[in-house]
C-alpha cells in the first residue's frame, strides 16, 4: 500500500506540475460533470424539429444508464490521449532511462502508469454514476427499481479501463504519441471494417469479429436503441439494450493481455 | 589447524568484499551482431575515482547502461556492494548518463523532489544539493530555461540526492564551456574529498588525468586495463635537456649506457631510459664531464600517450594475430 501510495505520489508530480496536463485534465472532469446538467438543456434538432431528450424519457430509470454512459464514453478519447502522452514524454525526455537509474523498477514504472489509469477510470465511472443517479431521481416519477441497468455503469468502467490498457500498451510499442494515437484510431476504423465485412451476406445472431478488442468494448456500451412506434402510443420510445457478460470476460482478459505485453516490451528494451 | 587457516581466510575475504564497490563479471552485450561490450571483468574499490576510458564506441556507456539496469546484458554478472544486483542497490549510487534528463516543463526543485520520491529519502536535502552545485538562486526556474552547464549541475544535484556511496558520471564535461568544466571539475573534486567512490567515464584524458587515481581502460569492447594511473605504463620515462652545446650533449649522452633512443628537436635534446636512473645522478655525471645544463626534466608519458600506446599495442596484437592465422 505504501509503495502504491509512493507510485501515485511520483506521477502526480509529473502530471499535476505540468500545465497542460493538468488543464486538460480538470476540464475533462469539469465537463463530464456538467454533462449531467448539459444533457438536459441541448435539444438537437432534426430538420428544424428540435427534440427533448427529456420528454422522450431519455433520463427515465433505467434507460438513463445505458443513454448517458453511451454518451459519456465518447469522453474517453481525450483521457486516451493524456495517457498516451504521459508516456511517450518519458521517452522523449528519456526521463525513463533516469527514472530506472534513480531506483525505479521497470515493474513500479508500468504500475504507475497505470495506476494512473485507474484513477481517471475510477473517477470518470463515478461521476457518470451519480449523474445517472441525479438524472434519473429527476425525471422518473415512480422510481421502483432505481439499479436496473446499473450495469452499464460496470460496462463503462470497463471500457475505459480496456482502452487505456491498448492506449498504455501502443504508447509504449511506438514512443511517439502522433503515432501512438494515430495507430489507436485505425485499429478502431480496422476492426469495425472486419466486423462489416463479417457482416456482408451473413445473417448470424452472433459474429466472431465482435470478439476483436475494440468491437467487444463497443459491445460494452450499445447504442441506444429506439422503438418510434412507441412514440404514438406515448410509452418510453427507448428499449433498454443487452448487457452481455461474454464482452465483459473479454474486455478484462484483453486487458490483462495489454498489460502483460507492455511489461514484456518494457523489460526486454534496452533504453 | 585447518579450520584456523580457514577462518581467516574468509574474514580477509569478507573485508575485501566490504571495500568492494562494484564488482563485474564476464560482462557481455551483443546488438545483432555487434559486440558492443566483449567479456568485461573489473571491479571498483572503495574511495577511489575511476577514470573508465576509450574512444568513442568502446563500449562505456554501454557497460554503464547495464550496470544502472537499463540496458539488458546478453551475458555476465555484476555486484554492488557485494549484493546480487537490486534496484535498491540503485538506491545507494547515484547516475548521470550523457545528457541531464529532466522534465522541461518543472522547475529544478520539482525535477528533484520527484527524484526523492523514488528515492525514498526526505525533500531537505535538495536545497542542501542545489546549493553545492550552485543553483539555489535558480531552484523554482523551469529545467528548459537552464544553460547546459545547469544543466549538468542539476543532474549531479539530482545524483548526490541519496548521498550516494558511488558516484557514476557518464561525460559530465561533453559540450560545456571552459569555465564550465572548471566548475563541474570543482564540484566532482569536492565529492571526491567526501569520500565518495567515483567512476568517471570520459574520453578527455586530461580530465582523467587531473581528477582519477585509478583507470579502466576499454577498447573495442574489452578492458585492456584496470589499476592505478601510474603503473598504467612501466616504461621508466624520459629525459629532457637543454645546454649550449647540443652536439656534445648528444655525444655525451650516446656514449652512457643508460639510453635507449635520444632524439634531438631545435633547442632540447631528449633521452629515453632503459635502466633506472635520477635526475640528480645525471646532472652529476655531465658536470663532470664538462657539460653545464640549462633545462632538465624528467617525465613520463602523460596519460594520453600511454593511453594512446595501450590502444596501439592491442591493435598490433590483433593484427599480428590476424597475419599469424
Amino acid at each position: 500500500m505504501k509503495q502504491i501510495l509512493r507510485l501515485i505520489t511520483i506521477e502526480w508530480r509529473k502530471i499535476y506540475s505540468y500545465k497542460t496536463a493538468r488543464v486538460s485534465i480538470i476540464l475533462y472532469f469539469a465537463l463530464l460533470a456538467a454533462m449531467g446538467y448539459l444533457v438536459t438543456v441541448i435539444e438537437p434538432s432534426f430538420n428544424n424539429i428540435s427534440i427533448e431528450l427529456a420528454k422522450l424519457g431519455a433520463y427515465l430509470f433505467p434507460y438513463v444508464w445505458q443513454n448517458i454512459t453511451y454518451f459519456a464514453d465518447f469522453g474517453s478519447i481525450c483521457l486516451g490521449i493524456i495517457i498516451i502522452t504521459n508516456i511517450t514524454n518519458e521517452y522523449t525526455y528519456r526521463t525513463i532511462k533516469q527514472n530506472l537509474i534513480d531506483g525505479l523498477t521497470k515493474k513500479e514504472f508500468l504500475l504507475s502508469k497505470l495506476l494512473v489509469s485507474l484513477i481517471f477510470a475510477v473517477l470518470s465511472t463515478l461521476i457518470v454514476f451519480i449523474a445517472c443517479l441525479i438524472l434519473g431521481l429527476a425525471y422518473t416519477e415512480n422510481p421502483d427499481s432505481i439499479f436496473k441497468g446499473v450495469e452499464f455503469v460496470l460496462g463503462y468502467f470497463l471500457k475505459l479501463s480496456v482502452f487505456f490498457s491498448f492506449c498504455t500498451l501502443l504508447a509504449v510499442l511506438v514512443r511517439k504519441s502522433g503515432f501512438a494515437f494515430m495507430l489507436v484510431i485505425l485499429w478502431r476504423f480496422g476492426e469495425t471494417i472486419i466486423l462489416g465485412i463479417e457482416k456482408f451476406g451473413s445473417h448470424s445472431s452472433f459474429y466472431l469479429s465482435n470478439l476483436l478488442p475494440g468491437n467487444a468494448a463497443a459491445n460494452l456500451l450499445p447504442f441506444p436503441s429506439i422503438k418510434l412506434q412507441n412514440f404514438i402510443t406515448g410509452e418510453p420510445i427507448f428499449a433498454l439494450g443487452e448487457f452481455q457478460a461474454e464482452y465483459c470476460i473479454a474486455a478484462i482478459v484483453y486487458m490483462a493481455i495489454f498489460i502483460f505485453l507492455s511489461y514484456r516490451l518494457l523489460k526486454k528494451r534496452d533504453l | 589447524m585447518f579450520f584456523h587457516v580457514f577462518r581467516e581466510n574468509s574474514t580477509f575475504a569478507k573485508i575485501k568484499n566490504m571495500n568492494t564497490v562494484l564488482e563485474i563479471d564476464k560482462l557481455s552485450k551483443h546488438f545483432g551482431s555487434l559486440v558492443a561490450v566483449d567479456d568485461i571483468s573489473f571491479s571498483v574499490e572503495k574511495g577511489n575515482v575511476y577514470g573508465l576510458l576509450g574512444p568513442n564506441g568502446s563500449g562505456k556507456t554501454t557497460t554503464l547502461g547495464m550496470i544502472l539496469n537499463v540496458v539488458n546484458p546478453t551475458k555476465g554478472t555484476w555486484r554492488w556492494f557485494g549484493k546480487t544486483h537490486s534496484s535498491d542497490s540503485l538506491k545507494k549510487i547515484g547516475a548521470i548518463i550523457e545528457r541531464p534528463n529532466f522534465y522541461p516543463y518543472l522547475s529544478a526543485a520539482k525535477n528533484l523532489e520527484i527524484v526523492a520520491t523514488i528515492k525514498q529519502i526526505p525533500f531537505s536535502r535538495i536545497d542542501e544539493k542545489l546549493e553545492l552545485v550552485d543553483l539555489l538562486h535558480r531552484k523554482n526556474d523551469r529545467f528548459s530555461a537552464f544553460s547546459l552547464g545547469m544543466k549538468q549541475r542539476l543532474a549531479i544535484a539530482a545524483a548526490l540526492l541519496n548521498n550516494p556511496e558511488a558516484l557514476i558520471l557518464d561525460e559530465p564535461t561533453n559540450g560545456l564551456d571552459p569555465q564550465g568544466i572548471i566548475k563541474i571539475r570543482e564540484i566532482i573534486k569536492q565529492i571526491a574529498n567526501m569520500g565518495t567512490t567515483i567512476i568517471l567515464a570520459s574520453h578527455l584524458l586530461d580530465e582523467v588525468e587531473k581528477i582519477c587515481s585509478h583507470v579502466v581502460v576499454l577498447n573495442k569492447g574489452k578492458s585492456i586495463y584496470c589499476g592505478a594511473v601510474e603503473k598504467m605504463s612501466n616504461e621508466l620515462g624520459y629525459f629532457e635537456l637543454g645546454t649550449a652545446d647540443i652536439d656534445e650533449l648528444v655525444n655525451t649522452l650516446a656514449n652512457m649506457p643508460y639510453f635507449e633512443k635520444i632524439t634531438r628537436n631545435q633547442k632540447l635534446v631528449s633521452a629515453t631510459l632503459k635502466t633506472d636512473l635520477n635526475a640528480e645522478e645525471l646532472n652529476r655525471m655531465l658536470v663532470n664531464q664538462g657539460i653545464f645544463l640549462n633545462h632538465l626534466v624528467k617525465r613520463k608519458d602523460n596519460l594520453e600517450q600511454q593511453f594512446l600506446n595501450l590502444i596501439k599495442n592491442e591493435t598490433d596484437i590483433t593484427i599480428n594475430n590476424n597475419r599469424m592465422a
